[in-house]
């Protein structure tokens, strides 16, 4: 009611709106911009050139293994990190001892910047001196390449699900202490204990947590580069490639910044795509309390 | 009435928050012009802002850091903003490039010349060095009057050329004489290295698969200098091809598809690799130890590149052409003093070759002065596949070796689709 003067709104909302145009729409802008023009070494000479780099990333044969890699990474945090943050979280909150050194066990490692997790664990696939070959060697087994073609992706996947898990959880804990204690009593009446009472009570009433959960699960895979870039780089022979690290290689290694810049469209949309699907997927029956 | 009078304060508001923010903004400024007057004279405050590739893991980073201590003690009031920047991953190119499409260049730089020199001539900040060469003949006579010709673009010189490289076969002469092998001189001798190598266990070649030298000197070794200009010919591909067979050989690391130049350097300086083909900036670290010696790349079958070499001067002094005078004279200075020749003797007991007089010290490893002599005995020199082609193309056929390696692409393949880049750019 205080508000019903739209002149304090404008008042108020003014700075943001400034900073996201020129932060956010204006770089927005320009990117759809640089997306029709080929733009070479950062100069200040562009030309357009219409839809050339569109049709580049049709035919462009590491698009389309960087689409499957963010769609595999996608699939990790929606199923692994969102999902294992829900498991870790009904786990913990049955216990009666120990519930605070699991919160900060599980929560630490965001605390943990990227760039460490992907220096550590490109330590631990190191085939010279890395830790898993330190193993094989303990147990008298045979060193082994484990960064090949086939399983780059998948051990990339493993820091950033291990970085993030603990983040889903502490959200689904939030969630679930707002859950009324007089809803599980009944329910302890009728005879509904254990799983039973998780599957049919908990995960029910945590159905707009879990929404939101999927979406930042999903907006964080799309986003995802540091750590492939320092594990990876997106090799070997692009097999670990995102459309992430694709662009940044483009731009900074091959400074095509028009070309990147169709791959940073191409990123947007396929973000709001799939935000768009889940959202609509969840939040079809939202319960209440 | 009421309607009008609340749009109109929302125009007014929002345009009070923007007056706000840019006031913010520019607040900066108005001090910095108010300090300028302040500090005007003799004594003045001067910062220079200068972006060198002496970073990082860089050999010359003791060296340049000692200069710029000197240079600060002999000036006081020189405030020195350091944004060297390391080479890896074009890390030092993006920021150059887009500090020159942003009009915000450093006042000094050491950067990369032949098609990058285009970029920086292109924002028109930068010094072309013919007058203040002229204007102090004693300090133009310490130059090369030759490599200051062959690094001029479009006639003029912008890039004071200063440390030159070279690239060679870096051997570890221990290991040849355990398993009793000849000097890697010829193919057959390096080949049968390889062999021999690969059958004991020790990696005959360390390598990273991500980066360019190997290719490199096969290339020239495979076509001579002129071929090597003709960018991704067909006539490269017998080269690309050596790469493919010293790959079956299983001449490289195992992980040589991931690993990075400066873990297979390692492999090599620590004695579980017997050769690297590699640039001077590494000779610095090898030199300690003993029994690595260096040599030209061997001529390849049928090749034209006997006894050739990569080597030149693909970096040098760049100065912006600053209005303000006090600062363009302290640029100067500072050019002028980095590349006298005591500091220069400095980096050069690191490594490299000079285009510069260097005051000769006692320091000089034997590898470093072996490097020196195989440069000025090499038949010919070229510069860089990379410097002359774009970078997106180059990325590209590095990237392409490694699927060749695997069988993944044949080299004509790899050859077309980098000239396919090339000519996209460059039409």
């Amino acid at each position: 009611m205080i508000f019903q003067d739209k002149r304090y709104i404008v008042l108020f909302l003014a700075p943001t709106m400034l900073l996201l145009a020129i932060f956010l729409l204006y770089p927005l802008g320009q990117s759809v911009y640089y997306s029709f023009t080929d733009w070479y070494n950062f100069s200040n000479t562009k030309h357009f050139n219409g839809l050339a780099n569109y049709r580049q990333l049709i035919e462009d044969p590491v698009i389309g293994i960087a689409f499957k890699n963010t769609f595999i990474l996608v699939a990790g945090a929606i199923l692994l990190q969102a999902g294992g943050g829900l498991v870790l979280a009904l786990l913990t909150d049955s216990i009666k001892r120990g519930f605070k050194f699991f919160r900060t066990v599980f929560f630490f490692p965001i605390v943990i910047s990227g760039t460490a997790i992907g220096l550590m664990f490109s330590l631990i696939y190191n085939y010279d001196y890395g830790l898993l070959n330190a193993l094989m060697r303990a147990f008298g087994w045979g060193e082994q390449v484990w960064l090949t073609e086939k399983s780059a992706i998948y051990l990339v996947l493993i820091p950033i699900l291990w970085q993030y898990v603990g983040f889903y959880f502490v959200i689904f804990l939030t969630g679930m202490s707002k859950i009324p204690e007089e809803i599980y009593e009944s329910a302890t009446l009728d005879g509904i204990t254990g799983y039973r009472r998780s599957i049919y009570i908990t995960i029910p009433l945590l159905r707009d947590v879990i929404a939101s959960c999927l979406t930042l699960a999903t907006a964080g895979a799309l986003k995802v580069f540091d750590v492939v870039y320092i594990v990876t780089k997106g090799g070997p022979l692009n097999s670990s490639e995102l459309l992430s690290t694709y662009m940044y290689t483009k731009a900074f290694n091959g400074q095509n910044a028009g070309y990147a810049s169709t791959i940073v469209i191409a990123m947007m949309v396929l973000g709001i795509v799939i935000t768009v699907a889940l959202n609509r997927l969840v939040k079809k029956e939202a319960a209440g309390y | 009435m009421k309607k009008t009078g609340s749009k109109a304060t929302t125009v007014l508001l929002t345009l009070v928050a923007i007056m706000v923010f840019m006031a913010g903004c520019g607040g900066g400024s108005n001090a910095g012009e108010k300090n300028k007057g302040e500090n005007k004279g003799k004594d003045k405050e001067i910062t220079l802002r200068v972006a060198t590739s002496f970073a990082g893991s860089d050999p010359w980073v003791p060296a340049w850091t000692n200069a710029l201590q000197q240079f600060k003690d002999k000036h006081p009031n020189v405030k020195i903003v350091d944004e060297s920047t390391p080479v890896n991953n074009e890390a030092l190119r993006t920021k150059v490039k887009a500090d020159a499409a942003t009009g915000n260049l450093a006042d000094v730089m050491f950067y990369f010349n032949g098609s990058e020199t285009a970029i920086l001539t292109e924002s028109g900040d930068i010094v072309s060095w013919e007058d203040e060469l002229a204007k102090d003949a004693d300090w133009a006579k310490q130059f090369n009057s030759g490599i200051i010709e062959k690094v001029k673009y479009n006639g003029k010189l912008y890039a004071l050329p200063y440390i030159g490289f070279y690239e060679g076969l870096f051997w570890n002469k221990t290991l040849f004489d355990k398993y009793q092998l000849e000097a890697p001189a010829s193919y057959d001798a390096f080949m049968k290295a390889v062999d021999t190598f690969a059958a004991n266990g020790i990696i005959p070649f360390a390598t990273s698969l991500t980066t360019p030298y190997l290719q490199e000197a096969l290339v020239l070794s495979q076509v001579g200098p002129e071929g090597q200009q003709k960018a991704y010919d067909a006539s490269w591909a017998p080269a690309l091809n050596i790469f493919r067979e010293l790959s079956e050989k299983k001449a490289f690391p195992k992980d040589a598809l991931t690993l990075d130049d400066e873990k297979a350097q390692a492999l090599f300086s620590g004695g579980k690799a017997a050769m690297m083909f590699n640039g001077s900036w590494t000779a610095a670290g090898n030199s300690k130890i003993e029994g690595i010696e260096i040599l030209p790349f061997p001529l390849v079958p049928g090749g034209k590149g006997e006894n050739m070499i990569v080597s030149g001067f693909g970096s040098g002094w760049y100065m912006k052409n600053n209005k303000d005078q006090d600062k363009y004279a302290m640029s100067l200075e500072f050019i002028k003093f980095i590349t006298s020749p005591d500091v220069a003797g400095k980096f050069a007991e690191i490594g490299g070759t000079y285009a510069v007089q260097a005051t000769a010290t006692n320091a000089t490893a034997k590898l470093l002065t072996d490097g020196n002599a195989m440069v000025a005995a090499a038949k010919d020199f070229v510069m860089p596949i990379d410097s002359y082609v774009t970078r997106e193309s180059y990325t590209e056929f590095t990237k392409g070796l490694a699927y060749l390696s695997g069988g993944k692409k044949t080299a004509e393949e790899v050859l077309a689709e980098a000239k396919k880049l090339n000519d996209k750019a460059t039409k």
